[in-house]
């Protein structure tokens, strides 16, 4: 049940830890760093053709710095095509200001906001366990996302997967000296440092969605080792196919403001494979798994709605008027979605749930997602009715249908969910807010690719760790609760 | 803030003494009460080391030495069997009446199908 742990393997950690860390502090220590040249790609050239969302938008040549190292001075028209050095004038404020706040309230989302939410809709014996998974996976994403997550997902690299050169986040420099700081290319307005830290945000809540589909069976140290093979193997290409603008599916113009592909698709086919592998819990279907206190959910998709607005409007990477249009159709589609999923809960049982308000406000935040920064009202209007209805359809009918006990309906609500907003961004799209045009039929096909890719690396990392460590607890610590049996707690 | 973890472990040191009297001989037993009252913790402790386990025997000796500060009882060397693992079949039968705490609390739920094979 429960033991002690080798202190021979913290050690190994801590020396390796060290190891690895030495290479990088020797070079971010020093003013000659590898992006005091920055990379400068001609209008002309191919990458420079691609239809980013970001680097269209705000491109700004870097100040030949005083005292650099390189002198280089590029014309107004370069485009940059992967992080470099700027000085510290070309830093707006306002939008580090607003993308700290960001990063916070995306942080929130995940602690305490999901991990109230799914603790809440657990029986009293999986309460802490469950809240704790969501809890790990956040110190476990943060140490991967610096190591190699960032590397791998916003550097330029092959459609594919990005390179390693922010390996251990290498070459992110705040020089105070040349008066320089590195800022990505994809927010030239803001330090790069608050760039990553933004994204690693996106790179927790993303696992920590997929706890609610295996919830209340399995091991806790499996659970980590699959955590974290699915953040690098799974979340990292994801993320760089769809907001890199060298990726697969940015390069071919698929719109994604905030991750409804790279999020909630991704997250909800990894929880629906989970859920069939690790199989149903005992007595499930048989006898009634009450939760243990709806408030805690409710409380928590209050904390989830409040930090989507750093979620979508976060993702604008400024302070400007599409971050405001981003916020106010988030709140829109979310209102909607909540009365229309009760609406129908009405109609089909002939009573209004807690759980139901809960739900149905989640599924319209996550429709509205991939779409925030390029639909207005009617749009979003239009979204939250249709992620309402079929997300209570996907956590209802569907979800009997597929017979997977994916415990708290991360496949019915995100899956279902990101696919109807990946799908809807491409019929309501507004020129007028992005200059973009859409199309539904890419839409639709990054979406499936997204969900396929993902469905099966999750499988063959399941496998793997099954075969290693043993994904499920045995039957006699599911019935006494994982609380007790993982984790030696419990709730009095 | 020692004395608090100190409570913190006492509790969790019970809760797994009572998961596997509860498993090996039926008997609930009251967490609380058992941190608390040291006449109850004593019947308990005592009640445990008739059975002979060894893992159970860890426990309670942790236990007492966290409740009375040493240990009043000695440790039965013969080893039955250990507690922590029981994947008989008699043992497996159990476990689908024992959801009866939940059904107990089925009682205040107006519709007795809700949360069956769903939440939602």
């Amino acid at each position: 049940m429960y033991s002690k742990k080798s202190n021979l393997w913290i050690w190994l950690f801590v020396v390796a830890i060290n190891l690895l860390a030495m290479p990088a502090y020797s070079e971010t220590s020093t003013i000659e760093s590898p992006n005091a040249e920055p990379v400068a790609a001609s209008i002309d050239s191919p990458t420079s053709t691609i239809e980013s969302t970001y680097t269209q938008e705000q491109v700004a040549p870097p100040v030949t710095p005083k005292m650099a190292t390189v002198d280089v001075t590029p014309t107004a028209e370069s485009v940059y095509t992967k992080p470099y050095l700027v000085g510290f004038d070309k830093i707006n404020s306002g939008d580090t200001a607003w993308m700290l706040s960001s990063t916070a309230l995306v942080l929130l989302m995940t602690i305490p906001g999901l991990v109230l939410f799914y603790a809440g809709m657990v029986r009293k014996k999986n309460v802490l366990s469950t809240a704790l998974q969501s809890f790990a996976i956040c110190c476990l994403v943060s140490v991967i996302w610096i190591l190699i997550g960032y590397s791998l997902a916003f550097t330029p690299g092959t459609p594919y997967l990005g390179s390693l050169d922010r390996l251990m986040l290498s070459g992110i420099s705040y020089i105070k000296a040349t008066s320089q700081l590195s800022v990505s290319h994809l927010a030239p307005t803001i330090p790069e440092s608050v760039f990553v830290m933004f994204q690693m945000t996106f790179a927790i809540i993303t696992p920590a969605l997929i706890v609610g589909a295996f919830a209340e069976r399995m091991r806790f140290t499996a659970m980590l080792v699959f955590m974290g093979l699915w953040s690098i193997l799974v979340y990292a290409p994801v993320a760089h196919w769809v907001w890199e603008p060298t990726g697969l599916f940015a390069s071919m113009g698929v719109l994604d403001f905030a991750g409804g592909t790279v999020v909630h698709i991704n997250a909800g086919a990894a929880g629906l494979v989970c859920a069939y592998v690790l199989g149903p819990r005992v007595g499930y279907g048989k006898v009634p798994f009450i939760p243990f206190n709806l408030v805690y959910t409710l409380v928590g998709a209050s904390l989830l709605w409040v930090g989507w607005f750093g979620f979508n409007a976060g993702s604008a990477l400024a302070a400007d008027g599409r971050a405001g249009m981003a916020m106010l159709v988030t709140q829109i589609a979310a209102a909607m979605a909540a009365l229309t999923w009760i609406l129908i809960e009405w109609l089909v049982k002939s009573r209004i749930t807690m759980l139901g308000f809960a739900s149905g406000a989640v599924a319209g935040l996550v429709a509205i997602t991939p779409a925030s920064g390029f639909v207005n009202v009617n749009g979003a209007l239009a979204i939250g009715i249709a992620s309402g209805a079929l997300c209570y359809v996907g956590a209802t009918s569907l979800k009997r249908l597929l017979g997977a006990d994916d415990a708290l309906d991360v496949f019915g609500i995100h899956g279902v969910g990101g696919l109807v907003g990946a799908v809807l961004t491409g019929v309501f799209a507004d020129k007028a807010l992005s200059g973009l045009d859409a199309n539904v039929t890419l839409q639709a096909v990054a979406a499936f690719t997204t969900l396929a890719y993902s469905a099966i690396v999750t499988l063959v990392i399941l496998k793997v760790v099954d075969l290693l460590i043993g994904l499920r607890v045995d039957a006699e610590d599911e019935h006494d609760g994982l609380d007790i049996t993982q984790h030696a707690e419990r709730i009095l | 803030m020692a004395e608090t973890l100190h409570s913190t472990e006492k509790v969790s040191v019970a809760a797994l003494i009572s998961v596997i009297l509860r498993r090996k001989i039926s008997r609930t037993i009251d967490i609380k009460w058992f941190v608390e009252n040291e006449a109850y913790a004593t019947h308990i402790i005592a009640l445990c080391r008739e059975q002979g386990l060894t893992d159970l025997n860890e426990y309670v000796d942790r236990f007492e030495i966290m409740m009375f500060g040493k240990l009043s009882t000695p440790i039965p060397i013969p080893e039955k069997f250990s507690a922590t693992k029981n994947d008989t079949k008699e043992f497996r039968n159990t476990l689908a009446p024992s959801f009866e705490e939940e059904v107990e609390d089925l009682k205040e739920v107006i519709d007795p199908h809700k949360y069956v094979g769903g939440i939602r």
